[in-house]
């Protein structure tokens, strides 16, 4: 029964030719570790798996070597068990976090590639192993959001290169008579130079690759999950600011790191800048907004929340699927990962309107106005997921609506404190607004107004004075930041009976086109305005000058990498470098920008023109060159006099045809010793007595007099036609 | 120009780039890119490696066919960027090889030997190279064919012989000296031998048969110059086998064998492929000349050979004739070269062992014919020797 089984598996396991080459399989291990490593950096992985993998790999290389001749059945068998046992820990491992299958498999896949490390007798085995480095690398490529995965890749595609080049080298070897190895220090600079080559190949090939940056799985990303056996409040708790007594009686306070809009309460009368510290990195298909607290209640000195108790969200694994009007019309439906970068508070980011959550904890809250809150602070390692529904944001459709149209919204949404101010403020509003019979152009009225004739200043000074904080900045400052023309919008459509309210939250921030994540710094924190449309909902608008509204309908399609590259690092903080670099990448980007913004045959049109006047100009400029090039290189080391004296001329342009013939002069070799080599190799006899004319002019001083020029024309001429006569006998053109 | 593998390369690009699509890729698009850059960049790269390189092959002049040549080949790589998985594919005389050079460096030159064998006859004025690149990981492949200038004579190849044909005839130098019984004109007494049936009673030397008591005869001897012209029948149509170890092949090494013969025993010989051109070469006895000439020796004759010319009124001559086939011998009689030269011989390569199954080797060959040829020649004092190729090599050659 043993006997049969070991004849089985030798069958099933055919020996093959091993591979001795040391070098092919040290290139191979360094790629194997190379993206293990990368895999394992991303710190996700315990301090077992992290130490053993890449040791064992080496171990099993090693061992794979030592015995590439052996048939290694006993280590077939053991690693055929082990497996096994690796699958089962994978589905064990998996059934722990089933709405993110991402870790396991990755686990799984490292363990393989350490097992597969101790079976690797010939070539082909070296192969499956550089596949799965690639796979591996791959892995931890959907896992990574930081720029320091380039290093790993970067090291991975150099180690390749050798591995591939040796790859070639043992294919061919079995298929010539002779190989002419190369040393290695020649092999590295070899290695150098086609990686170089092959990275000015990748770089437009990846600007150039069309790419979304949506995730269309119906598993999202999620971090390990937290149970929340008690309940919780819903308030906003931020820990950088105190929440004690009235916040308005005191001083407005602000903290740097962490934006003052994230609060119960939001106070106008101050602001200062934020960090510029990465919070949050999202992985959308689209620019959006990303909503955090919503305040409804306006007190002339800054905005409050009128109820913040929120409903219960109950779920014992994601997702959560939240309240949702479904009668709401939708433009479309959007997913977005969010990977806390910094400590935020406890506020569930998303974009507007929020249909289903994927979040680490078995209960959310969610508050009157669809804002959520998390039973914890989102520290920097939490991993959520959000898919919303867009709402429809067409004028056309929005233009529908009369004034009044849903008179059940809540009057909260229309009041503001009975001062004489707001009357001033009424009677400004009243004169943008009349002239227009719906909500929608109204609004766009007042938007528009405060968009044209307010400037976004982040500096200006606090408000010292009691006055309203909207009629100071409207009509005495006239100047302010986001959550001044925010508040402005928001009490000048309620002073006209249109319901609003503000929101506080994250702008889009700059789409990484490296990691296709958009990072959202602390700074990219904004106030906008809610509008009540009836039954379209609440629909938002942004009257801050410079920022605009993302479109509801519009997808933010498939983005190439080319087209948000140069916004990206035009986002970064070059220090005193960065005005040249602003300059020079502003330009760039413009252009290319208006080359993305043609329709796509205009565009098509555009780019083959470019590539045909490319192609054009690099013949034009080979035809000028070529003739130059080819005197100048045979020129190299000869006298100026070979460009004027006839005879030295003729020379030069016959030793041209010599060039086109593979015959050239050797940097070793005499005037002399190359005639003759000449002359054998073509039966041109009549080129040494010319080089012996020429040697004698150049060299010895004698001058192209008497009967000399004739002559060396004469022979000059029957060397031309030997060659020409070689030419055709061999068949060269 | 793709190869298969860069299908399973693309194919490996798309399961990434679909996965990609469906996670929203972000590094993902990174490698995409990369795996994408190397059939791409590949493409380019082995073009590249194969602009700008040069060959130069040096080897000896001349070797016989079977020999293995060993060539120097010089590969410049004229561009100051390097070269990688250079493969050159070379063809010289007939034989093959090829050589893998893992790095040419920019601006630089690397010597390798190559060897060709086992060479073919003839006359070559260099080596044929395909120059290709899979660099630098097999996905694709560029060509380019090169010739170098190293021009080498393959001649054919022979055998030393044993024993020379005029040692039965008492060779001294050039001469060959015929006994008779008869004096006959140019003729010198040589002396007194026993009596044999046949002899005639007028050469009875009658003293010297007093004496001993038995019939004894004079004898006289009577010298000539006998020098042997060599003709090899090139008839396309009787040249059977494969190109290296055709019929025409053996009966080029036949008469290299009998060229070295000849020069070995410091006879004036002939050669040609007919009597004319035979005629034409004259008697110059260069071994080098005839040597050349059979290298250069190719199967392009419309007719088998005419020996019903009587030859340009040579005398004292011995024809050897190597052919091929049988067809103006079994037709028309012996042809009056053989008439006109008894002692000559004919030297039949057979050509259905160079091909047993070609139909051309049966309808030229054929046993009864051949004995019937063997029976006409011998009648008329001449030589009749059949060669059989299959036979170890040489060991046909002991008939000679």
């Amino acid at each position: 029964m043993a006997d049969r089984f070991i004849r089985l598996f030798s069958r099933l396991n055919p020996r093959r030719q091993p591979e001795d080459s040391l070098a092919l399989r040290a290139s191979v291990l360094a790629c194997i570790l190379t993206a293990e490593t990368a895999t394992i950096a991303m710190g996700y992985y315990g301090f077992l798996t992290s130490a053993a993998v890449p040791l064992l790999t080496a171990t099993g290389f090693f061992i794979s070597w030592r015995r590439r001749r052996e048939r290694n059945l006993l280590i077939k068998f053991i690693l055929v068990v082990l497996v096994f046992t690796a699958a089962l820990l994978f589905l064990r491992e998996l059934a722990g976090n089933i709405y993110d299958t991402r870790l396991p498999l990755i686990h799984l896949f490292l363990w393989l590639q350490v097992m597969h490390s101790f079976d690797l007798p010939a070539r082909r085995d070296l192969k499956f192993s550089l596949v799965s480095g690639l796979i591996l690398i791959s892995a931890g490529a959907v896992l990574s959001i930081s720029m320091t995965y380039l290093i790993g890749l970067v090291i991975f595609s150099v180690v390749c290169i050798p591995a591939l080049i040796l790859f070639q080298v043992s294919e061919e070897s079995q298929r010539v008579d002779r190989v002419v190895r190369a040393t290695p220090g020649r092999l590295a600079a070899g290695s150098l130079f086609v990686w170089l080559f092959m990275a000015a190949v990748a770089v437009p090939v990846m600007l150039l690759l069309p790419q979304s940056t949506q995730a269309r799985l119906s598993s999202l990303p999620v971090s390990p999950l937290n149970n929340i056996f008690a309940d919780f409040p819903a308030e906003v708790v931020n820990p950088f600011y105190s929440n004690g007594g009235n916040p308005f009686d005191g001083p407005p306070q602000f903290n740097a790191d962490s934006y003052f809009g994230f609060n119960p309460y939001m106070d106008l009368r101050s602001r200062g800048r934020l960090s510029d510290e990465v919070v949050l990195k999202v992985k959308s298909d689209r620019y959006d907004f990303y909503r955090g607290v919503v305040f409804d209640v306006y007190n002339g000195k800054g905005w409050e929340m009128s109820d913040e108790q929120g409903e219960d969200i109950i779920a014992a694994t994601p997702p959560f699927e939240l309240p949702v009007d479904t009668s709401l019309p939708r433009a479309g439906t959007s997913i977005q990962s969010f990977y806390v970068q910094e400590d935020l508070p406890n506020i569930i980011f998303s974009s507007w309107r929020p249909v289903t959550l994927f979040f680490p904890a078995d209960r959310i809250k969610v508050d009157k106005f669809d804002s959520l809150r998390s039973p914890f602070q989102l520290t920097d390692d939490t991993v959520y997921s959000v898919v919303t529904e867009q709402p429809l944001t067409a004028g056309s459709y929005l233009r529908n609506f009369p004034l009044a149209d849903d008179p059940a919204a809540d009057p909260g949404y229309t009041a503001l404190p009975a001062d004489a101010e707001m009357l001033e403020i009424e009677r400004l509003t009243r004169g943008l607004t009349d002239p227009y019979d719906n909500t929608y152009e109204k609004v766009l009225a007042v938007e528009g107004y405060l968009k044209a004739n307010y400037p976004y200043d982040l500096d200006v000074g606090p408000q010292l004075s009691e006055r309203d904080a909207v009629a100071y900045f409207l009509f005495d400052q006239q100047a302010g930041y986001c959550e001044h023309f925010a508040a402005a919008m928001a009490v000048m459509l309620r002073s006209i009976d249109i319901p609003t309210r503000v929101v506080t939250g994250y702008t889009g921030g700059e789409l990484n086109p490296f990691t296709g994540l958009w990072e959202v710094r602390q700074n990219n924190a904004h106030a906008w305005v809610e509008v009540y449309f009836g039954s379209a909902g609440w629909i938002s608008f942004d009257p801050t000058p410079g920022f605009e509204m993302p479109g509801g309908g519009d997808s933010g399609g498939n983005r190439f990498m080319i087209s948000g590259l140069f916004a990206y690092l035009g986002s970064l903080d070059y220090g005193p470098l960065g005005d040249v670099a602003g300059a020079v990448g502003g330009g760039v980007s413009r252009m290319l920008s208006a080359v993305a913004a043609l329709p796509g045959r205009l565009a098509a049109i555009a780019a083959a023109t470019l590539v045909m006047l490319a192609i054009t100009a690099r013949f034009a400029y080979d035809r000028l060159t070529r003739e130059r090039r080819r005197l100048k290189r045979i020129a190299a080391g000869l006298s100026p006099e070979f460009l004027v004296e006839p005879v030295l001329k003729d020379y030069l342009r016959l030793l041209g045809s010599l060039f086109e013939l593979g015959l050239w002069r050797r940097p070793d070799e005499t005037l002399r010793e190359f005639a003759g080599r000449v002359a054998r190799s073509s039966g041109a006899v009549e080129f040494e007595e010319l080089s012996a004319i020429v040697e004698a002019m150049r060299y010895a001083g004698a001058k192209a007099e008497g009967e000399v020029p004739a002559r060396a024309n004469d022979l000059s001429r029957r060397v031309r036609e030997k060659l020409a006569a070689g030419r055709a006998a061999t068949g060269l053109s | 120009m793709p190869t298969r593998k860069t299908i399973l390369w693309l194919l490996t690009a798309s399961i990434l780039y679909l996965i990609a699509w469906n996670i929203g890729g972000g590094w993902l698009y990174a490698i995409i890119a990369i795996v994408l850059a190397f059939p791409l960049g590949s493409l380019l790269l082995s073009r590249i490696n194969t602009r700008g390189i040069a060959i130069e092959q040096q080897c000896q002049d001349r070797c016989a066919r079977g020999d293995i040549l060993r060539t120097r080949v010089t590969i410049a790589n004229g561009s100051r960027l390097p070269r990688f998985l250079l493969k050159l594919s070379g063809e010289l005389a007939g034989g093959e090889s090829s050589l893998l050079l893992v790095n040419a460096p920019g601006g630089g030159s690397t010597e390798a030997v190559m060897t060709f064998g086992p060479v073919s006859r003839g006359i070559f004025s260099g080596g044929s190279f395909l120059l290709s690149s899979q660099a630098p990981a097999g996905l694709a492949r560029s060509r380019r064919r090169l010739r170098t200038s190293c021009p080498v004579v393959v001649y054919p190849r022979w055998y030393p012989l044993p024993d020379d044909w005029g040692s039965e005839r008492r060779s001294t130098g050039f001469a060959v000296t015929d006994t008779t019984p008869a004096r006959v004109p140019c003729s010198d007494y040589l002396g007194v031998r026993e009596y044999r049936p046949q002899d005639t009673p007028r050469s009875i030397h009658w003293r010297t048969t007093a004496r001993s008591n038995s019939l004894a005869v004079t004898e006289y001897a009577r010298q000539r110059t006998v020098s042997p012209v060599i003709i090899i029948d090139p008839w396309r149509q009787a040249d059977i086998g494969p190109a290296g170890d055709s019929s025409l092949e053996v009966a080029a090494t036949l008469a290299a064998t009998l060229v070295q013969r000849e020069t070995a025993h410091k006879r004036r010989f002939g050669i040609g492929t007919s009597l004319a051109d035979a005629a034409q070469r004259g008697f110059d006895s260069d071994p080098e000349v005839a040597m050349l000439m059979l290298a250069g020796l190719r199967p392009d004759g419309d007719q088998p050979l005419d020996l019903d010319t009587t030859g340009p009124g040579w005398t004292d001559i011995t024809p050897v004739v190597v052919t091929t086939s049988l067809s103006r011998y079994a037709g028309i009689g012996r042809g009056a070269l053989f008439e006109r030269h008894p002692g000559a011989i004919l030297l039949m390569v057979d050509g259905r062992a160079c091909n047993p199954t070609a139909a051309e080797a049966r309808s030229l060959m054929d046993d009864s014919q051949l004995a019937g040829v063997a029976r006409e020649l011998d009648d008329a004092g001449c030589r009749f020797v059949l060669v059989d190729p299959s036979e170890d090599e040489g060991s046909w050659l002991t008939d000679l």
